[in-house]
């Protein structure tokens, strides 16, 4: 989000006295582009989450909370009727390695790991899907968002995506209304650069193979879901470079960091 | 005494690895319990070297979908040379392929029964509506099966997964890309309204499969779908059967054991079918059938005043070599 769109959030919430929540994962995750200040640097009143999963240990299930007084007392409250305390062993862990271990340097080379996979996916992307695909072009996080025509449903295509040895989080999955069935977050941050090139090139093979599907079963009348307005292409051109288009990112998409547009 | 080693194979990459990992524990449970030393292995990359090194007396297959259900693992197991308890690899390649059923059951000489049927079915392979514009015959579906709804289900794998009840012209496409999300080859098959009915058929003594009490399937949806299956949905199981007259039950239970024999059935199985038209429409032949809660074997087990740990018991004393 923009800091300019991060001015008006925070108006509108003023205005009609919203509160507001920054889940904050992947802030300290930016391999690309230039900082953008949190909301909570904006606006005291803003309850700011952040996490050690994405810059130590996921399985440690440790977080912190910067909010106003009142509320971290009511949600010390509630921390403590649901599950007493986080464990101490975990946070004695914590403790250890954000006191004795330069993590700032070891975050460093974690950015630049995740930028080097970025590049490989989207190369991938690139050079193997579908031209009727189109992704989000992250400056940070561990996710890329991709969205294919209208009519395709990826929560369907997860079967032969699995078959093929590729998974995939379903678009649906990410909104609360059975939204985005076109799209599908893919991570970046555990493959190495070979094993995400061989992802999205088995990945786009079953796609092109549903693709051709999708058109049969359109072109004779047996699809109730609506036509696409894209053209299609032969299926030899399938592996020829693509270029990505931003549609997704204007709607936005949910979950993948920061992103910006590729240059189409 | 020694004890007897079974090492109970589950899991795999199959799209129906969940449901078999819970019967998998359902089965090692209750051989624990009868005083087996048990080793449960999941179906991965390093299943021989663990059957190996466990040097089981017995495998038991509790694998359902591919790579159990399809004969891979007892073909294997027949390479290692370990007994097991299952059907052989032939019998699971044929009973795990729907589309063969109406095949090989009509080629046996007994089965002359005009009241065991099939539903009148057509399997394409997806290649043919990429490739071969089968897309734009498909307002035949409809004219072949009798009309509107039909069923589309993959031709191979369980537990409802791809299966769908079409009631409209353009909602066949929908269905048919659901299907072969699970496998290559799908079944356009006739609905047929009526009592569904699942019958396990039980080899204790070899050569004398039995036909346990029929469980009868009352979906709300009208469809025993995954959701069903899965106990999310609303569903109640009879077993006994209670709207289907004797009569048809000792029709349908000789329709299973037609069906077990026909594909060559060893140990257990669990034969779907549907009662309607004073007829037995066999659907389904599973070699590796579900032993989880909401499974439907468990139920008619005990209806037949036996428990799981009786016929696991007995399944693997039958299949231990004694030389």
């Amino acid at each position: 989000m923009s800091y300019e769109r991060r001015k008006q959030l925070l108006e509108v919430a003023h205005t009609y006295n919203i509160p507001i929540v920054e889940d904050d994962p992947y802030g300290l995750v930016r391999f690309e582009g230039t900082h953008i200040a949190s909301l909570k640097s904006m606006d005291p009143n803003v309850i700011y989450l952040g996490t050690v999963s994405k810059i130590f240990a996921p399985g440690l299930r440790m977080a912190w909370c910067v909010a106003p007084r009142p509320f971290i007392e009511r949600m010390n409250l509630c921390e403590q009727g649901a599950g007493l305390c986080v464990s101490a062993f975990a946070q004695a862990m914590c403790e250890q390695y954000f006191t004795t271990v330069d993590w700032h340097e070891v975050l460093h080379h974690t950015r630049a790991l995740y930028k080097r996979r970025r590049d490989a996916l989207i190369g991938a992307l690139e050079e193997y899907f579908p031209h009727e695909a189109s992704w989000t072009h992250p400056q940070g996080g561990l996710f890329v968002w991709v969205t294919l025509p209208q009519y395709f449903n990826t929560e369907q295509m997860m079967g032969a995506a699995l078959a093929a040895g590729v998974a995939y989080v379903p678009g649906t999955n990410c909104y609360p209304n059975g939204d985005g069935a076109s799209s599908m977050r893919l991570a970046f941050s555990y493959e190495s650069e070979e094993k995400l090139r061989e992802g999205v090139k088995r990945l786009a093979h079953v796609i092109e193979k549903r693709l051709e599907l999708y058109r049969a079963f359109m072109a004779a009348g047996a699809l109730s879901r609506p036509v696409s307005t894209q053209p299609s292409k032969p299926q030899s051109s399938a592996m020829q470079p693509s270029k990505a288009q931003h549609s997704d990112l204007q709607r936005g998409a949910p979950g993948h960091g920061d992103s910006q547009p590729t240059n189409s | 005494m020694k004890k007897v080693k079974v090492a109970v194979i589950m899991g795999g990459a199959s799209f129906e690895r969940k449901f078999s990992l819970e019967s998998g524990k359902v089965i090692c449970d209750a051989l624990v319990q009868e005083g087996y030393e048990v080793f449960a292995l999941d179906a991965t990359e390093d299943l021989v070297s663990s059957l190996q090194s466990a040097r089981p007396d017995v495998a038991f297959i509790a694998m359902h979908g591919a790579g159990g259900e399809d004969g891979t693992v007892a073909a294997l197991l027949e390479f290692l040379d370990i007994p097991y308890v299952g059907s052989a690899p032939e019998a699971a390649r044929v009973s795990f392929f729907k589309p063969a059923l109406p095949f090989v059951l009509h080629r046996l000489p007994q089965a002359k029964n005009p009241h065991i049927l099939c539903p009148k079915q057509y399997s394409l392979d997806e290649k043919a509506f990429r490739t071969l514009g089968a897309a734009h015959a498909l307002s035949l579906a409809p004219k072949h099966l009798g009309g509107f709804p039909l069923v589309v289900k993959p031709a191979r794998g369980g537990s409802a997964l791809g299966f769908n009840v079409v009631h409209e012209a353009d909602k066949l496409g929908d269905a048919l890309m659901d299907a072969l999300s699970y496998d290559d080859e799908v079944l356009l098959q006739e609905y047929i309204e009526g009592i569904e009915l699942s019958i396990a058929v039980l080899e204790k003594d070899p050569g004398k499969p039995q036909a346990l009490p029929a469980v009868e399937i009352e979906a709300a949806s009208g469809a025993y779908n995954t959701e069903a299956r899965l106990g999310h949905a609303a569903v109640k199981h009879h077993c006994p059967a209670q709207h289907v007259t004797r009569d048809m039950q000792e029709l349908a239970a000789s329709a299973a054991l037609e069906a077990y024999k026909a594909c060559g059935c060893k140990d257990l199985a669990r034969v779907d079918m549907i009662v309607a038209h004073n007829n037995i429409y066999l659907l389904d032949v599973k070699v590796c059938p579900g032993f989880s809660k909401t499974s439907l074997v468990p139920l008619a087990i005990k209806t037949a005043h036996m428990s799981i740990e009786d016929v696991t018991k007995e399944l693997v004393q039958r299949n231990i070599r004694t030389t």
